[in-house]
């Protein structure tokens, strides 16, 4: 792109459109007009960037703009902003250009963006409401919109641009998974898995639609999707290692580690579980305060790493268990459990062995007193 | 004196070529090209009328680059013709002597020639405006839209083109010029400007017409020129041209006539 050339020009006052002014800014010639109409040009320039100088003589306003040598175009900063998420730098370089030109689809899309990720959701739906009447192509302005409505809790007003979207973009994965969000919200489980496994399918690198993926076959009743949805839990881990999402994913896993576990159980306690809730009890009882402490603190450290405990065949180990040796990960857990329970009354483990744990109990009772 | 420069004198941009070349072919006439020191504009081509040869292409003396994108505008207007019979804007000369005698009173410390010469040169300016601002908008888009290596000096022209026309916002320019005849073309200003400022990614170009209101007969125009909203085809030239003239009420100013080979 060339260098921008410098701007001089005149205008009459009396010419001055007032409708670009605040109303008590506009009587024309007096104080708050001429300061009103200097901000309006200072504005208008701010995307260009340089200098603007206003002057009023025998009511003719003179306007001189001249350029900053090697500045970047106002899209390319604009841009910058938006993808550094400097949001405050971007709004008043939108807000210019959709003055300049009111029907610019990507500034409201954009703009629209920006109010929605910080919640002004009816400012959000009101300009990509605008996006979309100017260009209903435009697939990614359908998305925004819905997502917009989603945020305000209109799940009724995000399902259409959410489909128009999914329609005029049928591989776009944000769409997609969009749309089968808001049928899982609805509670219709069934209507969203085609989406979200479409999302999944196009875009098996985001951990997000794996996630959402293996919730939603959970989410069916009467069908059976537990090892599909765990290996989808597994892939999200791995690409999610740590952070919210993968906090979620491995509450997630807990839960359904335990439903397995019930299932198989077919409504019983596990033994397996008693007899390993049992000996770690005997474990942390035969320790010192530090020892049980580091134990505790080794086996969440191992299961934050994800435990699939109905696989008996994934050993870890534990260098403050009986002498460091190979555990199953089923094992892990009751160790785990078991110092919540004895350390951290009234914590959350992430796993229900409520049950087995006061048949445990009662084991260690029995044999105390025996 | 001009002398008829031929393709081998002066180098021009490939897309220049390819210009030149294709309303050869599309024409079936030649495009003679002439170096002309003492044009005043960089390039303008006269079209052959029935019974011509060929083309002529005028360009000033120079390496100019400016020149090579004004040979592609130029060759790419004229091949928006249609075939068969061209239709062609003429003066209507009740309207042409309006303006004069409007002019006249405007000016009364002219002489009456030269009062005469100025209310012509502005009628005919209108008409020139009218006849190529709204197709040249489909034009421009055009060559952008397909990269060329003109598309440097294609900014620059327009960039230049709507800062030159800044002086015409001037108080004292408005005071010279019929009414009507001065809000239709600061009109088609507005238009040129916010369409060039958007093609450019540089929508300031178009503040000095938004403050003054013209902002939204602006869009109308260019909305007429480029089409809006369910439009499926490209108007024609005719039909932009008096779709502006509705828009601007300026109708009936100028008389179609068809050229016929």
């Amino acid at each position: 792109m060339s260098e921008p050339q410098p701007i001089r020009f005149s205008v009459p006052e009396e010419g001055f459109d007032l409708s670009l002014l605040p109303e008590a800014a506009r009587q024309r010639g007096s104080h708050a007009f001429r300061e009103a109409v200097t901000t309006y040009y200072k504005d208008a320039y701010r995307e260009a960037g340089g200098r603007v100088d206003v002057g009023f003589s025998d009511g003719v306003i003179e306007v001189a703009w001249e350029p900053q040598a090697g500045q970047l175009p106002a899209s390319a900063t604009i841009n910058e902003h938006l993808q550094a998420g400097r949001y405050d730098e971007a709004i008043p370089l939108l807000r210019t250009r959709l003055q300049l030109e009111p029907d610019h689809v990507e500034s409201l899309y954009n703009l629209g963006m920006v109010y929605s990720d910080r919640m002004q959701l009816t400012e959000a739906r009101e300009l990509l409401g605008r996006a979309v009447e100017l260009d209903p192509g435009d697939a990614n302005a359908q998305v925004a919109l819905g997502i917009a409505a989603l945020r305000d809790n209109d799940a009724d007003a995000a399902q259409g641009p959410l489909e128009k979207a999914v329609v005029l973009e049928p591989r776009n994965p944000f769409a997609l998974r969009t749309l089968g969000q808001l049928m899982l919200m609805k509670g219709d489980a069934p209507m969203a898995l085609p989406h979200l496994r479409a999302a999944a399918t196009v875009a098996p690198q985001d951990p997000i639609n794996l996630f959402t993926y293996a919730q939603c076959m959970l989410a069916i009743e009467g069908e059976s999707h537990e090892a599909e949805a765990d290996e989808l839990f597994q892939r999200a881990l791995r690409l999610a290692p740590v952070g919210d999402l993968a906090e979620k994913i491995k509450n997630q896993q807990r839960r359904l580690a335990d439903r397995v576990m019930r299932a198989n159980a077919q409504g019983m306690p596990r033994m397996d579980a008693v007899m390993y809730l049992s000996s770690a009890l005997e474990a942390y009882r035969a320790m010192e305060p530090e020892g049980q402490k580091q134990l505790l603190a080794e086996a969440a450290a191992v299961g934050q790493k994800g435990l699939t405990i109905n696989d008996p065949d994934q050993m870890h180990q534990l260098r403050q268990y009986q002498g460091g040796v190979s555990v199953s990960a089923l094992q892990v857990a009751c160790i785990y459990y078991v110092g919540v329970q004895l350390f951290l009354p009234g914590q959350d483990a992430g796993i229900d062995f409520a049950r087995e744990y006061e048949l445990a109990k009662g084991m260690a009772e029995g044999q105390a007193a025996s | 004196m001009p002398e008829p420069s031929g393709r081998g004198r002066r180098e021009f941009l490939p897309s220049a070529n390819q210009a030149i070349a294709e309303l050869e072919k599309a024409t079936g006439k030649p495009v003679q090209i002439v170096e002309d020191p003492e044009l005043n504009v960089l390039a303008t081509i006269r079209r052959a009328g029935p019974g011509e040869a060929s083309h002529v292409l005028r360009i000033k003396s120079g390496e100019n680059r400016a020149a090579d994108y004004l040979i592609v505008f130029e060759c790419r207007m004229a091949l928006r013709d249609d075939p068969g019979p061209r239709a062609v804007l003429r003066d209507n000369p009740a309207v042409r002597e309006r303006v004069i005698s409007e002019c006249e009173e405007l000016h009364p410390q002219l002489p009456p020639a030269r009062a005469q010469e100025l209310g012509s040169f502005i009628y005919r300016g209108l008409i020139l405006q009218l006849r190529s601002m709204g197709p040249g908008m489909l034009v421009d888009r055009w060559i952008r839209q397909h990269g060329l290596d003109v598309s440097e000096a294609q900014g620059q022209a327009i960039e230049s083109e709507i800062t030159n026309n800044l002086a015409a916002l001037k108080p004292s320019t408005r005071a010279n010029y019929p009414a009507k005849v001065y809000e239709a073309s600061i009109s088609m200003n507005a238009a040129y400007a916010i369409h060039g400022g958007d093609l450019l990614g540089k929508p300031y170009l178009a503040v000095p017409y938004l403050s003054q209101g013209y902002g939204e007969i602006g869009r109308r125009l260019i909305s007429l020129a480029v089409g809006g909203k369910g439009q499926t085809q490209e108007l024609t030239e005719q039909q932009i041209i008096d779709a502006w003239a509705q828009e601007l009420g300026v109708e009936g100013w100028y008389e179609w006539t068809e050229l016929s080979e």
